[in-house]
């Protein structure tokens, strides 16, 4: 019975990853990139659509696969990036309440992280919470490693920067 | 203001707290999830096709990764659920209430009320200012208010000459009044009526005309407005027409105010060196060693930003120039530093991006190069990251 309810997608049958591994994936896989969807949309509802779409991908995809969950994790950075880019969906999905009750310091943060430009939040989620390197950040998200290290200094300067302003 | 680490700190504790309100999987098969995947699939009897029917977002990412995969430079015209809404850009967005819907204390919201303009870049910052670009054939219109506003005035002390100025009330009333000409645009000077300014400038010159489009300008509430932005277009630019100048501005802090400058465009060297003009350098030098290590990938800086490395270079550049004149015995060359390197600590730029001990370490710098400390100035170089200029290295 476990199994069956396992068996997402029955019906997409071209991927060349085999079922054992898929389910494996999804097994091991999915709460964390829900983590991550979740830090870059700043949705949980929006990050279990993004991790979900990002699955049936996998499963569609006739590519050959040298690292599934790094393949994983560029469609769920992909598809989450592009939810912040669409302010209609945004605007329907993200709230500032992250679903959870946050001391004051810590939600301040969470907000003031979701105010920043998609792009240099994503770099933080990246580095501090996926704790990458600046390489693999660069590659992530497709940009040269120079770039990725300016976001994630930017960004952290601009929170830095903000914090203070709230202070005062 | 907290140290970096501190903030660090911060980040990290919230992404966690955050992040923990996932639950672990804890089982060999989420049942949730795979039930609500399930779910998906039933819903969506075409597979895939199906289920993309439910997801207009996810209908425009594929569309839009695949025009950008074929490389056409082209504007896409979004057919959203918030088209639907709105009605397209820039046109049906509810009129609020002028007496109830806040203007003014939410914030300062516009929608250029004309079908034939199309919102081309819309964003907001900290939710009292926002940014919108109009297009229509070869005009275009940038509307900037709040904070974004404010620093254009601010910034920008050669402009006012070529600002209209309007004194209304945002709501009921469009006396535009003229106070200045220009030969290139027409811009418009609005304060709100809480004094919140905008600032409406008209690509054209043409001031007739750029009143009259000023007209179909009106204030809407924040939701609308974020409606609205929502419908902006997405345009990509091919490299040919790149430009240094972009149209945004910094929103102050230690990003600094001014335009945001694209460093990797064809024209920056060029901008870059007109901005450096003021700046004093020893005889023989210049700024071409900053130039040639510009980024070749997408890089901007705002104008204050420029200016302030501007500034630190050029500080670089006139220490090196004391070191060469102290190895040379030369003492008028090494006089004439010394009274830059007293004077650096008060250049405007880089007192304005102060943020981490910046003036200290020039000021340092000065009283080691005063006290003839040859060692202690080359290691306030290498601390300072200042090392191209010292000789021999």
């Amino acid at each position: 019975m476990a199994d069956e309810e396992c068996d997402l997608t029955s019906d997409v049958r071209q991927s060349r990853l085999p079922d054992s591994l898929f389910d494996e994936l999804y097994r091991d896989e999915r709460a964390g990139l829900v983590r991550l969807a979740l830090l870059v949309t700043g949705s949980r509802a929006a990050a279990e659509d993004v991790v979900q779409e990002s699955f049936l991908r996998l499963r569609s995809t006739s590519a050959e696969l040298t690292d599934p969950v790094r393949y994983l994790r560029r469609i769920v950075l992909n598809e989450a990036r592009q939810v912040l880019r669409r302010r209609e969906v945004e605007r329907r999905y993200r709230t500032s309440d992250p679903g959870v009750v946050l001391p004051p310091e810590l939600d301040e943060m969470w907000r003031l992280l979701a105010g920043l430009p998609e792009k240099r939040r994503v770099a933080l989620v990246l580095r501090y919470y996926e704790d990458l390197s600046f390489s693999e950040i660069a590659r992530l998200m497709d940009c040269p490693e120079s770039t990725a290290r300016s976001l994630v200094h930017r960004g952290l300067k601009s929170l830095r920067r903000r914090l203070d302003a709230d202070f005062d | 203001m907290p140290t970096l680490t501190e903030t660090e700190d911060r980040l990290r504790r919230a992404l966690e707290a955050v992040a923990s309100s996932v639950d672990e999987p804890g089982q060999p098969c989420d049942q949730a999830a795979a039930a609500s995947a399930r779910s998906a699939t039933q819903l969506a009897p075409g597979g895939l096709s199906g289920l993309r029917r439910r997801s207009p977002l996810l209908v425009f990412a594929a569309s839009f990764l695949a025009v950008l995969a074929v490389g056409a430079i082209s504007v896409l015209t979004m057919q959203t659920e918030s088209d639907l809404e709105v009605g397209g850009p820039a046109g049906q967005v509810p009129v609020p209430d002028p007496d109830t819907s806040g203007l003014g204390m939410d914030g300062t919201y516009f929608a250029f009320d004309d079908p034939s303009w199309t919102l081309m870049v819309a964003y907001t910052e900290s939710g009292s200012s926002t940014y919108s670009r109009y297009e229509r054939d070869d005009e275009r219109v940038d509307i900037a208010t709040g904070s974004f506003a404010s620093e254009i005035l601010d910034q920008r002390p050669e402009r006012p000459e070529t600002i209209l100025t309007l004194n209304s009330n945002q709501v009921t009333e469009r006396s535009f009044s003229e106070t200045g000409s220009s030969s290139e645009e027409s811009s418009f000077n609005w304060t709100t009526s809480d004094g919140l300014p905008v600032i409406v400038t008209f690509s054209q010159a043409n001031r007739e005309q750029a009143l009259a489009a000023s007209t179909a300008l009106r204030p809407i509430d924040s939701e609308a407005w974020q409606q609205l932005a929502a419908t902006a277009v997405h345009t990509t630019t091919p490299e040919s027409e790149l430009r240094a100048r972009t149209g945004e501005f910094g929103i102050g802090g230690e990003e600094g105010f001014g335009e945001w400058i694209r460093l990797d465009a064809p024209d920056a060297p060029q901008m870059i060196l007109e901005l450096g003009e003021g700046i004093q350098l020893p005889p023989g030098h210049t700024f071409d060693r900053l130039i040639e290590n510009l980024p070749d990938e997408p890089t901007s800086q705002t104008e204050d930003g420029i200016m302030s490395t501007l500034e630190f270079h050029a500080g670089c550049i006139w220490t090196g120039y004391w070191l060469e004149a102290v190895a040379n015995k030369d003492t008028t060359a090494q006089a004439q530093a010394q009274a830059i390197l007293d004077d650096i600590p008060t250049w405007p730029a880089l007192n304005a991006s102060d943020g981490s001990g910046v003036i200290d370490a020039w000021r340092r710098n000065a009283e080691l190069a005063a006290a003839g400390d040859v060692q202690g100035v080359l290691d306030n170089l290498y601390t300072n990251n200042c090392t191209d200029v010292v000789p021999g290295e």
